[in-house]
């Protein structure tokens, strides 16, 4: 699609996840309000702990041109979240999207997430919903390092070199401290954000920080309820071909492990 | 400073002379207010109170707080600006309000205690008594938790004036 | 508004809108803002810089409507429009710092911050309160030592308390909650996660086993 190389979809020993994203959107048709306690009813198995999630936001209203505005915060029911027992996944729920987020820490593969998400249709069927207007993934790698002096040499170490070329350019890479790039692919009804680089977050001990491996991958294609898995499944079997080209051999040979 | 104790005895003296009564027994919507200090009662983005403003002291069951029904803004500035430490991070920041009936809600109690410099004295009790270097049983984590999560923080604007500068406290 | 500066920066303004348009980001949606009626061009300033100043997580306005019903001639459709899609360096460091890394602070900052309470004197809240006493602060500084990283990076707050010991919290979106207080022999604390009766735990020694049952129950927050 957007010209990566294809590979043999598979599950490396280790992985480097942080969180994965999955969201699907949909039409507003105001289902939350009169079937939160059945759709809490029927996910409620898998994520047993649940509340209402609030949006927060302020409001700025003129009574008349001759009057200061008034500033006032408000906060929203904005939908319902809920969460596994164990906290490391969290299903997010309002008027116009679905989303679940894992934590790389019980990230295995992505039949993972289709089990999560098992009941998905007739979550659809209980709201009303026959079409989705998006359907998309992220999956944000981050390799934590610590004592080390060159992280640009740690950057190299990960990250297919080809990609960094720009840093034998700079003079003294070795002092720095941050080195994020950020790509945007717009194709057909795919979008792709792809960032990927060095942070050292404030307040960090010398020498500690993050690579980083974020893709973001997009359709936007109105379709049936029917296809999610479908394009679910081609969706992260592209963002593995991405994965792949990106990441450097040495760090393959880390994850094979 | 001198100044300072010249406004608050006026402010003591005015208030006897009015000779309020104040009823012993309170009504669920009772204001009650409690001084808090910055940054040591403060939340970080400093728009919460922390848990340890409604803390006893080691040895009693006491949280001093003054009944704003039968006080003032004011009033409850000048107690609290005696009570700072700027040395020990403590700043007179504002006020932290409670109805009673919340006080009530979080299995707390509240009695009048009255003292001749503050007629509108009165005390929460969370019902235990801290040892000095023993932390509280959870059950009473989980009270001084849900005050600090109920009271309404009131910011003073000014803490170089002598009167309330914050917002009306409703 | 005045009608030249608003043919003046419409075209701006449609570019913006073009630009945010072609990038979406896949994560929890944030709040909409509306503001009606006439403003001025200060007071437009103002909302627009404040909405660009807040922190990416908390508030992101997707736009500004401003609309006269009075008037039709001074419409003023999506004045400024802030893109959803974190498109500067700056602004992803800390969407991935507040949101995923959710690093609120590191163990040298807590450190100092507990060492910080042994300053304190006595009577340092004017109600009878005691500094933090050596053992708490000892106990606290061991908990930091044990606790990974991930653990103390979550803690919300840390704070001493009148009978000289010292707390701390965690706490997360849900508003579920683990509020802890180290002695100078034992720990307390409760856990509240939804759907579950509230956990208490009241005396508990600093050994492996609790340690480890503390951290169990944190991770889940």
């Amino acid at each position: 699609m957007f010209g990566f190389p294809s590979e043999p979809y598979k599950t490396y020993n280790r992985n480097f996840l942080k969180t994965v994203i999955f969201q699907v959107s949909f039409n507003n048709n105001n289902f939350l309000k009169n079937k939160k306690s059945d759709i809490i009813d029927l996910f409620k198995e898998t994520f047993p702990r649940y509340n209402d999630s609030l949006a927060q936001g302020f409001e700025i209203k003129f009574k008349n041109p001759n009057e200061t505005p008034v500033l006032q915060s408000i906060q929203n029911n904005a939908g319902i979240e809920m969460r596994s027992n164990d906290g490391q996944r969290v299903l997010t729920i309002n008027d116009v999207s679905l989303s679940l987020t894992i934590s790389g820490k019980v990230y295995k593969n992505f039949d993972l997430l289709k089990q999560d998400l098992s009941r998905i249709d007739k979550f659809f069927t209980l709201v009303g919903i026959n079409k989705i207007i998006k359907v998309a993934i992220r999956k944000v790698n981050i390799i934590e390092f610590q004592n080390i002096s060159d992280a640009t040499g740690v950057l190299s170490y990960a990250i297919t070199p080809e990609l960094l070329s720009n840093l034998t350019y700079f003079p003294k890479s070795e002092g720095i401290k941050q080195n994020i790039h950020s790509v945007s692919y717009a194709l057909d009804n795919y979008k792709l954000n792809l960032k990927y680089g060095l942070i050292l977050p404030q307040g960090n001990n010398i020498g500690n920080g993050q690579i980083i491996l974020d893709i973001d991958l997009i359709n936007n294609e109105e379709s049936n309820t029917s296809t999610i898995f479908e394009k679910a499944t081609f969706i992260n079997n592209q963002i593995f071909n991405i994965f792949n080209w990106a990441i450097s051999k040495n760090f393959k040979d880390l994850l094979n492990g | 400073m001198l100044q300072k104790l010249i406004n608050f005895l006026i402010l003591l003296v005015s208030f006897k002379k009015k000779k309020v009564l104040i009823p012993d027994s309170f009504s669920n919507d009772e204001k009650i207010a409690r001084s808090i200090f910055s940054p040591i009662n403060l939340t970080k983005d400093l728009k919460s109170i922390k848990a340890n403003a409604f803390k006893p002291p080691s040895g009693l069951d006491e949280i001093s707080v003054n009944r704003l029904n039968y006080t003032t803004e004011t009033f409850c500035k000048q107690i609290s600006v005696q009570l700072q430490n700027p040395e020990y991070k403590k700043n007179y920041f504002g006020l932290g309000l409670l109805y009673v009936n919340e006080i009530y809600e979080s299995d707390c109690d509240i009695v009048y205690t009255p003292l001749k410099t503050n007629p509108s004295h009165s005390d929460i009790k969370i019902g235990y008594i801290p040892q000095k270097g023993e932390p509280l049983p959870g059950e009473f984590l989980k009270k001084t938790k849900n005050l600090a999560n109920k009271a309404r923080l009131f910011q003073d604007f000014n803490l170089d004036s002598d009167k309330w500068e914050g917002e009306p406290i409703k | 508004m005045d009608k030249e500066l608003l043919l003046e920066s419409k075209e701006d303004y449609i570019k913006a809108a073009d630009y945010s348009k072609k990038s979406e980001k896949t994560c929890t949606e944030s709040s909409r803002l509306f503001i009606c009626k006439n403003p001025n061009i200060w007071v437009a300033s103002l909302a627009a810089g404040a909405i660009t100043l807040m922190p990416a997580e908390k508030t992101v306005a997707r736009n500004f409507e401003f609309l006269d019903s009075n008037d039709e001639t001074n419409v003023i459709e999506r004045l400024m429009i802030y893109s959803d899609n974190i498109s500067s360096v700056s602004d992803y460091v800390i969407e991935l710092t507040d949101t995923i890394l959710k690093t609120n602070n590191d163990k040298n900052t807590l450190v100092k911050e507990i060492l910080s309470f042994k300053s304190l004197n006595n009577n340092w809240d004017g109600y009878g309160s005691y500094p933090l006493e050596v053992e708490s602060a000892s106990n606290a500084l061991m908990l930091l030592d044990k606790f990974s990283e991930e653990i103390i990076s979550k803690i919300i707050e840390v704070y001493p308390n009148p009978h000289g010991t010292v707390s701390m919290e965690w706490e997360n979106s849900s508003k579920e909650t683990l509020v802890l207080e180290i002695g100078n022999t034992s720990m307390s604390y409760f856990v509240e996660i939804l759907g579950k009766e509230t956990i208490y735990q009241n005396n508990k020694p600093f050994n492996a086993t609790e340690i480890n049952k503390l951290s169990d129950l944190i991770s889940i927050i």
